[in-house]
């Protein structure tokens, strides 16, 4: 039998200053399932909210306040104060260019959705979250989930990665 | 000597509590369980019409206080680069591309500005108005337009936005 992905089970923040696109998001949740899911209009209170109870997914959006979207996901990957460094992070943006979507790779977020979203794109990003988790990279200069997701073709090279680990 | 980088396995709790064989939804989704899925998106269509024409109203208001008092520009502005964002971001997904088109425009003609001449607050104005005409035909297919007329509309913001960056 194939495999489900029950939302039921997953515990959803959401950071989002605009109350449409709160909304909306918050109706596609529910209508996949998903049961739990706290809203948050700003970074501050998301910040108490992920201290205060546990939390599975992060979806943020980018233009959001006191931090930015970025900024929030410094905080969540890089700030001792953090209750979660390895916690799954969506981040949300109307700000598709590529420059925009490399920025935030690098800052760590799991997955990118560029708006105006579609609900199956928006399925997908939550299905690669929850089915097929990234090894986290803990390095100098990054740290977030593996950025390296295609094998490139041709390449006989030593796996640097495996190498310098052992 | 740089630090070696660690590799960390990722937790696999989450992937243990979601994951059913009988509860939830295909991993690859079904027409039907996106149809049922895309039902939200398409309840909360009226919601979405209605936030925004009330966004656009406050706008033009303040679009009439920015004409006369240059002092506001830069509040007014950045009111203007956060929500024509939010509209690009939010219309397409209700099947509104003509919007997103329009409120993108707007939001890369508004960018990084904190002051505007009286024909660039005329470009904004216009784009104002437009949103308002295609939200008000929102019930119409591609807002009431022919493809071309479509084409066209967005060529000539794409002119007029160039002229008076």
């Amino acid at each position: 039998m194939p495999a489900k992905i029950d939302l039921s089970a997953v515990r959803f923040l959401l950071v989002d200053p605009s109350p449409i696109s709160m909304e909306l998001t918050w109706d596609v949740l529910m209508m996949m399932g998903a049961r739990t899911v706290r809203k948050c209009a700003n970074t501050d209170r998301a910040v108490e909210a992920l201290r205060n109870a546990p939390c599975d997914i992060v979806i943020a959006e980018w233009n959001t306040a006191p931090m930015t979207g970025l900024q929030f996901i410094d905080y969540i990957r890089t700030s001792p104060q953090s209750p979660n460094r390895l916690l799954p992070v969506l981040l949300m943006t109307a700000r598709s260019e590529q420059e925009y979507v490399l920025q935030a790779r690098d800052r760590g977020i799991t997955e990118f959705l560029a708006k105006p979203f579609t609900v199956e794109g928006f399925y997908k990003r939550l299905v690669s979250i929850i089915a097929f988790p990234r090894p986290f990279i803990d390095a100098e200069t990054y740290f977030g989930p593996d950025r390296r997701r295609r094998a490139v073709k041709g390449f006989s090279g030593p796996e640097r990665r495996v190498i310098s680990a052992q | 000597m740089s630090r070696r980088a660690r590799i960390i396995n990722p937790p696999q709790d989450l992937k243990r509590r979601a994951i059913s064989a009988t509860k939830g939804l295909n991993i690859e989704l079904t027409p039907g369980e996106l149809a049922k899925i895309e039902t939200a998106v398409h309840k909360s269509k009226d919601r979405f019409v209605g936030q925004v024409a009330e966004k656009l109203k406050v706008l033009r208001s303040t679009h009439l206080v920015a004409e006369k008092n240059p002092g506001i520009h830069t509040m007014y502005l950045g009111q203007l680069l956060d929500e024509s964002l939010a509209i690009k971001g939010l219309a397409g997904t209700y099947g509104f591309h003509l919007v997103t088109a329009v409120a993108s425009s707007l939001n890369d003609f508004v960018m990084n500005r904190t002051a505007a001449t009286d024909r660039q607050l005329i470009v904004i104005r216009l784009h104002i108005d437009m949103l308002y005409v295609l939200l008000a035909r929102a019930q119409q297919p591609r807002g009431g337009m022919h493809a071309e007329t479509e084409g066209e509309l967005l060529a000539s913001f794409k002119i007029l936005t160039a002229k008076y960056a």
